[in-house]
């Protein structure tokens, strides 16, 4: 499933919505689908928020990289556990 | 305070409820209803029943327990309807528990034998105004006699009954009284309700109770509810928490945007049926989408988004005032509750 996630442009589902709630700096992912839904952190709602127009998971390694100031390797693996996350709940599409 | 009071109503941490109006047709036109019209017959049996299925499911996929009320219109004008709907929630596992709001008057002894085989039906809900007089005069001639005829029915055939009252300057005198008989006939369950000028009863401004009276008011019920066991009163409301805000079994915070959903007949779907707001319609989208998007239910949920008293008010955790309320009475939903007293 991984492989995949590696070699396609992603994007997340059309059902998929984001937000941040200001006031308490709260961070969500909702389904309207399925209903399902996650509190995120800064970082994986910032992957998410990438994750609204199409992108490569290269391209997020960097780009999250650069901004937390942390190697590639570190971030990767954050980065791989996420996209896990929303494979797993069809939150994530391959797009090319 | 007696041992019935130690019971919790509702747990608004783990509990979801939905007011579900299954049609706006009504034999009763009673002056203080918040209705506007009565022609909506409400979606068919198969609509209702895959809508009842999708609310099932969220409170499912949310890890919540659901609590219903069916209600109308008059529900028992579409029995049929209720009788299915109650049906799919004796399946479901995470209804715990269903309500019916009727006005009781077509209720007879075939329907009250149908509905002594559901076990996840807490109670029926009759409403009364006050005593004869002043209930009569609300809700037509005739209909205190013949509420009175249905409780003791459904008493009789073991069926727990509450009885609900809309309370302003028109029936204020009338709360204990009627709480005392309802207690002689073996009533479980009291609920006042602040009486909201909307719909056809918007001209009624002058049964609004100042703010002043409307403390004294739920003093009184505070009195009668620590020393009555029967009818157990049910002060589970907004700005109850100002009479005693060490007491955790009165007051409650604003359920709109928090913990409830009104579904109308034709599937529209409000966050109060006393905040006529549209926020979608289950024909054509999810309740997840409405739940987690829409504009108006964040705004409701931030505390900080509340104006004039109720933003600095010690007690939002647990209050919040009236949104439908002052919605009613300004226009606005964020606005300070009018009828609350705090200075």
């Amino acid at each position: 499933m991984l492989e995949g996630i590696n070699m396609h442009l992603l994007k997340l589902s059309e059902s998929v919505r984001l937000r941040h709630e200001k006031a308490s700096d709260n961070y969500y992912l909702f389904c309207i689908k399925s209903g399902k839904h996650a509190r995120l952190n800064a970082m994986s709602y910032e992957i998410a928020t990438l994750l609204e127009k199409k992108i490569d998971k290269d391209s997020i390694i960097a780009s999250i990289s650069a901004h937390y100031d942390t190697d590639r390797e570190t971030c990767s693996k954050d980065i791989e556990g996420f996209l896990k996350f929303l494979q797993e709940n069809e939150m994530i599409c391959a797009v090319d | 305070m007696n041992d019935g009071h130690q019971l919790k109503e509702l747990n608004y941490e783990s509990e979801f409820y939905f007011q579900w109006h299954i049609t706006d047709k009504c034999n009763l036109r009673c002056k203080h209803c918040y209705h506007d019209e009565y022609q909506q017959h409400g979606l068919e049996i198969p609509q209702l029943l895959d809508i009842g299925s999708t609310l099932c499911d969220a409170i499912q996929q949310w890890g919540k327990i659901g609590s219903f009320s069916i209600t109308g219109g008059e529900p028992f004008l579409r029995e049929d309807a209720v009788f299915e709907i109650l049906n799919l929630f004796e399946k479901r596992d995470e209804v715990h528990q269903v309500d019916i709001l009727t006005n009781g008057t077509l209720i007879n002894d075939n329907t009250i034998v149908q509905l002594t085989k559901y076990k996840k039906l807490r109670r029926i809900q009759l409403s009364l105004e006050g005593l004869k007089e002043t209930n009569d005069q609300v809700r037509g001639e005739g209909h205190f006699d013949l509420t009175i005829d249905k409780i003791k029915q459904l008493i009789d055939k073991k069926l727990t009954v509450c009885i609900m009252m809309t309370i302003g300057t028109h029936n204020q005198q009338d709360i204990i009284p009627l709480a005392e008989l309802l207690g002689e006939l073996g009533v479980e369950a009291f609920v006042l309700d602040r009486f909201i000028p909307e719909g056809q009863s918007n001209e009624l401004q002058k049964w609004v109770l100042p703010p002043n009276e409307l403390k004294r008011v739920y003093e009184e019920c505070y009195n009668y509810f620590n020393n009555s066991l029967k009818p157990r009163m049910l002060l589970y409301r907004t700005l109850f928490c100002l009479i005693n805000s060490q007491d955790e079994h009165i007051g409650a915070m604003c359920s709109a945007g928090n913990n409830a959903l009104t579904i109308m007949p034709n599937g529209d779907v409000y966050p109060c049926r006393r905040l006529p707001l549209k926020l979608g319609n289950l024909l054509k989208t999810t309740v997840y989408d409405i739940w987690y998007t829409h504009p108006l239910l964040w705004e409701l949920r931030n505390p900080n988004n509340l104006k004039g008293k109720c933003k600095e008010c010690e007690f939002i955790p647990i209050c919040r005032g009236c949104r439908a309320f002052a919605y009613a009475q300004t226009g606005d939903y964020l606005e300070s509750d009018p009828q609350c007293w705090k200075e």
